[in-house]
């Protein structure tokens, strides 16, 4: 329990870590840092590398924005798997992301009940 | 100040690390031939099983770094526990729900048809995708 | 004053990154906010029938809803000035940027202010990762279907 706690921090860290660096030394906004990560969580996700990430890290690897790449072609390639190259326009309308959900409606929500001001960073 | 916390998480992730070998099996007679298959992985450091007429259920703790190779080992171990129980279905899993599930099973004792219940409940919560 | 010059003012002007602070800082927020998410994860696991594959989805929404709220009061973006990165990269960071333009814009209305600005920053993540999954499962799965690699 405590070594998953440990390792979800370590392993979270790191990856919010290259987006520092991204950030700092490439000089890139926050838009296409996040764009940079989630591009890298798909492609991770192409060679096998991200599913045995989530095993080994739980929270550390589904909570970055990275997984939202890796679950959209993990769909995308389960369903190819299944129907060939059909399957990857059918994956990608078959999958949702429930992060994007989850900000879609909370993001109605929180329109609907916080007053207006800088929220924003 | 925030080395020293570093340093402290650190030394909490490697004290995790080494914990005995841990075996329950329930019924706990059936324990023969599934043991010495499950030593021979180094990769485990503990399982819990449960096994009626059908089915046999053996969920692993796999040590924090070859947790990589999860799917692998849970595979691996499938067809070799197969192999010693030709007529049973076999499920193995690294996943902590279905420690805990088998856990509150041993702790339950339950009758036969209870314990049929139970396992089939764990197997439909672990075929589940995301 | 020749470019060189300029350029030698300008760099005096500018601060200094902190580069190995930020690393540190985002390292940290970041680090706490995915325990954060393990825990979570954890609550799910033992009191609902999730397991480890399926409780990423759960937990995932329950960190956006929480995002709503710091967004919302405004805690969210004094999370951000600490952490740099480390608030941005998980999904709190894509919340926030999502909820905090619906707030913003609401006086324009539902449809065109809320509706219409909702996905300024975040569109981007939505295109980019839609966009790679797509060329990523197409590649692969070409690959596969000429031999050269297996599932």
């Amino acid at each position: 329990m405590i070594s998953s706690l440990v390792t979800a921090f370590i392993v979270g860290g790191l990856i919010c870590v290259i987006g520092q660096i991204f950030m700092d030394v490439f000089k890139l906004t926050p838009a296409h840092t996040l764009s940079t990560l989630v591009v890298l969580g798909s492609v991770l996700d192409g060679f096998g590398l991200y599913e045995p990430l989530i095993d080994f890290a739980g929270a550390g690897a589904t909570v970055p924005i990275t997984s939202f790449g890796n679950s959209l072609t993990h769909g995308a390639l389960a369903e190819a798997e299944k129907h060939g190259l059909i399957g990857v326009l059918t994956g990608m309308f078959e999958v949702t992301s429930s992060g994007i959900s989850a900000a879609i409606l909370f993001g109605a929500i929180g329109a609907f009940i916080f007053h207006k001001r800088k929220t924003m960073y | 100040m925030k080395k020293s916390i570093i340093f402290f998480l650190l030394a909490l992730s490697l004290g995790a690390c080494s914990s005995a070998q841990e075996q329950v099996i329930f019924p706990s007679d059936d324990s023969t031939s599934l043991n010495p298959i499950i030593q021979k992985h180094d990769t485990i450091h503990g399982y819990k099983s449960v096994i009626n007429e059908e089915a046999i259920l053996v969920a692993i703790s796999i040590n924090r770094f070859d947790r990589f190779n999860k799917t692998k080992i849970e595979k691996k171990l499938t067809k070799q526990i197969e192999k010693a129980f030709p007529e049973k279905e076999v499920l193995v899993s690294g996943d902590q729900k279905v420690m805990w599930e088998v856990e509150s099973i041993i702790e339950q004792k339950p009758k036969k048809e209870d314990l049929k219940k139970l396992i089939e409940k764990i197997k439909s919560l672990s075929k589940e995708e995301t | 004053m020749d470019q060189q010059q300029f350029q030698k003012i300008v760099d005096e002007k500018n601060p200094k990154v902190p580069y190995f602070m930020n690393i540190i800082k985002a390292f940290i927020v970041g680090g706490i906010i995915c325990t954060i998410g393990q825990l979570i994860t954890f609550f799910y696991m033992r009191f609902f029938p999730f397991t480890e594959a399926t409780a990423g989805n759960p937990t995932v929404a329950t960190l956006v809803f929480i995002a709503m709220i710091l967004t919302g009061t405004g805690i969210y973006k004094k999370i951000a000035q600490v952490g740099g990165a480390g608030s941005a990269v998980p999904v709190t960071g894509f919340g926030n940027a999502v909820i905090s333009a619906a707030i913003e814009h609401r006086s324009e209305g539902y449809v065109l202010g809320v509706g219409g600005n909702m996905f300024k920053l975040a569109g981007s993540v939505i295109l980019f990762g839609v966009l790679s999954a797509f060329v990523v499962a197409l590649i692969k799965t070409i690959l596969v279907n000429i031999g050269v690699i297996s599932w």
